[in-house]
This record gives C-alpha cells, sequence and structure tokens, in this order.
C-alpha cells in the first residue's frame, strides 16, 4: 500500500481510521503498513488525541421553550396576509433594505433639485421648482406608506432586535 | 433504528406535513431539533444565536411544505439550510470586533464558571476549562467551510458525500477540507494532545 500521507488522495483513509469502520481488506492493508510506517502511526495517534480533545466540547442544553417559540412564530406568520407576506422580506426584519431604498430616493432627488437650469429652462424655472416641490412630496408620501405598511404588518418591528 | 430506516422515516413524515399533519412535524422536531442546534452553536459560538438561527431553520422547513420533494436525504436538505444560515450570519459578523464569545452567562464579572460536584478539585476545572476554551478557539479561526466539513464530520458523523451535498462541493472537495482542517488542528492544539 502507498503511504496515504505521500499519497493525499488517499490520506482521507487515515482520517477514518479509528473514527469510522474501514473495509476489512482497507483496514488490514493500512495496518499492515503502519506497523512499518512511523509517520502514519504518530499521525493516527495525533488525530485520535485531537479527536478525544474535541470530544470535550459537549454542546450547551436547548431552552425549554424553544418549540413554543417556533409555534408562536409560525403561527404569526400564517397571519399575515399572503400579499404582505410577499412585500415584506421574510426572516428577521431589518431595516437596511428601506434605508437603501429611501437614500436611493432621496439620492434621486437630490440629484433633480440640484441640476443647474439651463437657457430654455429658466423661461419655466418656476413650474419646475413647483413640480420638484411634487416629486419630492411622493416620495416622503411613499416613504411614510412604506413605514405604515412594515409597522402594520410587524408591530415587534418598530423595536428592530439584533441578534 | 438503523440510520437507513430512520432516513426513511423522515422522507415519509415530511411527506405527511406536506399533506397537512402538525404532528409530523412535531416528530421531527423532536428529532432533529438538537443536532441542529448544537451543530450551530458550534458554528456561531453563542447558543442565543444558534436557538435563533434553528428557529429559522425550521420556519424555512415548515415554509417549504408544500412543495418538499424527498429528491436528498432531510438531514442532507436540513443541515444545508443550517450551514448556509450560519455562514451568512458569521460573515455579517466579520466587521465586528473579534470572535469573542457572546456567551449569555457571562456576567459583569466574567463568565459564570459551574462547578459539578464530581470535580471538587477547582483546579482541576479550570484546567479543564481553559483546555475548553482553546478547542472552541481553534475551531472558531477555522474558515467557515473548513469548520462546518469538521463539525459535521466529527460531531454528527456524516459521510464525506452527505458532507459534499450540504456544502455543494465535490466528495474529493470534502477530503482536502477535512484533511487541512484536522491539519490546522492539530498544530494548534498540540500543546494539548
Amino acid at each position: 500500500m502507498r503511504c496515504p500521507l505521500q499519497d493525499r488522495v488517499n490520506a482521507h483513509v487515515l482520517l477514518m481510521y479509528g473514527s469510522r469502520p474501514l473495509d476489512p481488506e482497507t483496514r488490514e492493508r493500512l495496518e499492515r503498513h503502519m506497523a512499518e510506517c512511523e509517520g502514519c502511526r504518530e499521525f493516527v495517534s495525533k488525530q485520535r488525541a485531537l479527536w478525544a480533545a474535541l470530544d470535550a466540547w459537549a454542546p450547551k442544553p436547548v431552552s425549554h421553550d424553544f418549540d413554543t417559540r417556533l409555534y408562536a412564530r409560525i403561527a404569526a406568520e400564517q397571519h399575515v396576509p399572503w400579499w404582505k407576506r410577499w412585500a415584506i422580506p421574510r426572516g428577521s426584519f431589518s431595516w437596511r433594505p428601506a434605508l437603501s431604498l429611501v437614500a436611493a430616493c432621496l439620492t434621486i432627488v437630490a440629484g433633480l433639485l440640484l441640476q443647474p437650469p439651463s437657457v430654455p429652462e429658466v423661461r419655466n424655472r418656476g413650474r419646475m421648482e413647483t413640480v420638484d416641490v411634487e416629486q419630492v412630496e411622493r416620495v416622503l408620501e411613499d416613504m411614510d406608506m412604506l413605514r405604515q405598511l412594515t409597522l402594520t404588518s410587524y408591530p415587534e418591528a418598530e423595536a428592530p432586535k439584533p441578534l | 433504528m438503523t440510520a437507513a430506516v430512520a432516513l426513511e422515516r423522515d422522507a415519509e413524515l415530511m411527506l405527511r406535513v406536506r399533506e397537512g399533519d402538525e404532528a409530523s412535524f412535531a416528530l421531527l422536531l423532536e428529532r432533529h431539533r438538537g443536532p441542529v442546534i448544537h451543530f450551530l452553536y458550534r458554528m456561531v459560538q453563542n447558543q442565543a444565536v444558534a436557538e435563533e438561527l434553528a428557529q429559522e431553520v425550521f420556519l424555512r422547513v415548515y415554509r417549504s411544505r408544500a412543495t418538499y420533494e424527498p429528491t436528498a436525504k432531510f438531514t442532507t436538505w436540513l443541515f444545508r439550510i443550517a450551514t448556509h444560515l450560519a455562514l451568512n450570519w458569521i460573515r455579517d459578523r466579520k466587521n465586528e470586533k473579534g470572535l469573542e464569545s457572546l456567551d449569555e452567562e457571562s456576567t459583569e464579572g466574567g463568565p459564570i464558571r459551574q462547578v459539578p460536584d464530581c470535580k471538587p478539585n477547582i483546579e482541576q476545572w479550570m484546567l479543564h476549562d481553559a483546555r475548553l476554551e482553546e478547542v472552541r478557539k481553534a475551531i472558531a479561526l477555522l474558515p467557515e467551510k473548513q469548520r462546518a466539513a469538521v463539525l459535521m464530520h466529527k460531531y454528527h458523523e456524516m459521510e464525506y458525500a452527505q458532507i459534499a451535498k450540504v456544502l455543494s462541493c465535490s466528495e474529493s472537495a470534502v477530503k482536502s477540507l477535512l484533511f487541512r482542517a484536522y491539519e490546522t488542528l492539530r498544530a494548534r492544539l498540540a500543546h494539548l494532545i
């Protein structure tokens, strides 16, 4: 048998030895090789010691109310109308998408407001300013509606809880 | 129950959930709640976060019930969702300071040490605690995919093929991930082993 440490393709056999059942033929070949290869013997010895060290990391007990909380979330989702479920991202509510949308809207509006007036536009400046103000008002109304929609669907979203 | 029977049972239960059987979902939850949370805990090293992510895993399973098809093992699907959520959480936190544990047991005076009755020797317990901290840090310093592969391989005894499906990579890639991960861990924990 070629040394698994030199033949990386079969190196996993060393990992399996001692942690997983190997087929009898592979096991026998590996043990015959290990009888002559100090490197592989040392590898297996250290790997077993590593696994013993990893075994010390026991998991913590699960909260007694885990299932209760899960079923409460399932029940809460089932009471949300389908169109709201579609409109609001699933999972933990995040303000980031809404903030990004607001920032984008404000940037667009600012760009429109800050455009230098061209000569032909000078005559219609009063009308343009009116149009721009109307656009700003519409954006602000959209933002407010989005906020209202969010608060109505997810009352807990008023106080987003960080993980 | 043999592993093969258990796997068939999982798919059968999930198909019943698809048909509206809530009791079958409860059985699946009972069977897989612990392993999923334990995996997530070792990935993110915070029990509260692990339980939040685990809730999201089972929520997604429940949401997908209408379109569920047993094309893969149920546990593969479950751990794929869990790994995806854990990797996203880890990457989202990478810009935050350190990888220090937000152990909910911590108090202002430091983490609470629970001394079990069977170890009256405080020194032995502190040594055990220090070794455990070393193991946790060593795992936490692994690249995320290596970490996930090691946790699935070591603590959940998954085979290479299943880990490959969870991580959406080839079996040879998994073998390589595991070999490098264990090599790193042996080096980092050399003073303990």
